[in-house]
């Protein structure tokens, strides 16, 4: 059981810093095609903000999980702020997508 | 614990609302937005609704979430290949609208200027850098005598072909309009053309060189109108 629990704690410590890692990877080739599509400036930056917040919050539960018990106090606080990261790229996706579909209502001339 | 629970809620409510944005995008022709861009960005949303609940449920059921969470954290972890797809989804998508309409576009243009060829009553032909004629249409061809349609018949003309600012020069005519191609554009440039049987029509020709596919100049676009049209023949 203990062997189980080692296995389940070192597999989400490595998929949490794998996870990182494929993300910061990813973000040049992301960024490198996101540059070429025609979509508004606005709608851009608010998807690169959400990419960002989310890859802001895979560093942060890296971190909480090397360093988690370690904040004392602080903890709570950390955990609120990386929630709040990630729910600050679940609103700029949201926010990106809802003004895609207007750009997209506005560009084929369509009705709502 | 409802602190826990309220700030895993905020995730939840922000990605659930991007999921119903997401959905929403109509996917139509013209668009920017395709079926497979549109399933990998709400895929990708759906990693974090999961994970939003999972943690959720986690706070009730303790033992059942540390028993997932290493599928959760590899479900988040699908989150990074989702966003890049989506992206290059939309990319090529793009791509492929563009090309699309480019070739509507070559199309349109192609039988516009086919048109603009034939209904021009001025001669209009294409010269190689060797001075052939690659393309004439039908005012060219009349005041050429080209009656073949075959492009052989363009190659080899009997015709001799002489600048008239060179007629009281050693200068022998040529059988081929290479007089025509230089890398300079000609205006109102003066030429005789002859056939054997004595025929002969001076023609007013304006040339505008242009590239070949590699960046070299060597092929000319010349039109012409001839310039006595009653009295220039003589048979």
């Amino acid at each position: 059981m203990i062997g189980g629990a080692v296995i389940a704690v070192s597999h989400n410590v490595v998929s949490n810093a794998f996870k990182l890692v494929a993300a910061l990877a990813f973000l040049p080739v992301m960024f490198g095609i996101g540059r070429n599509i025609r979509i508004p400036e606005a709608i851009r930056k608010a998807l690169i903000l959400g990419v960002l917040a989310i890859v802001a919050s895979f560093a942060m539960t890296a971190i909480d999980q090397q360093v988690g018990t370690q904040l004392g106090a602080y903890d709570l606080l950390f955990r609120w702020v990386r929630h709040l990261t990630v729910a600050l790229g679940g609103c700029s996706f949201a926010w990106a997508a809802w003004k895609t579909r207007d750009h997209e209502i506005a560009m084929t001339g369509g009705h709502r | 614990m409802t602190w826990s629970v309220a700030e895993d809620i905020a995730p939840l409510l922000s990605f659930a609302l991007a999921m119903v944005a997401v959905l929403a995008i109509p996917v139509r022709p013209g668009g920017i937005f395709n079926r497979t861009a549109k399933g990998f960005f709400a895929a990708s949303i759906l990693c974090y609704i999961v994970s939003s609940v999972a943690s959720i449920l986690g706070h009730y059921y303790p033992a059942a979430a540390a028993a997932i969470d290493p599928a959760i954290v590899s479900i988040e972890l699908l989150w990074v290949p989702f966003i890049v797809f989506g992206v290059y989804a939309l990319y090529s998508h793009q791509q492929l609208t563009d090309a699309v309409s480019s070739r509507h576009a070559v199309k349109k243009a192609g039988e516009m200027l086919e048109s603009v060829m034939e209904t021009a009553p001025a001669g209009i032909m294409v010269l190689n850098d060797a001075g052939a004629i690659t393309f004439a249409n039908g005012e060219a061809r009349r005041l050429l005598d080209i009656v073949d349609d075959s492009p052989s018949s363009l190659m080899s003309p009997d015709w001799s072909v002489r600048l008239a600012e060179d007629h009281d020069q050693a200068t022998p005519s040529r059988r081929d309009f290479k007089v025509l191609v230089a890398p300079d554009a000609r205006h109102d440039a003066r030429v005789r053309v002859s056939w054997p049987n004595g025929w002969h029509r001076h023609l007013s020709v304006n040339t505008a060189p242009f590239e070949d596919g590699v960046g070299r100049v060597g092929d000319a676009v010349a039109a012409f109108v001839e310039r006595e049209p009653a009295a220039g023949i003589v048979r």
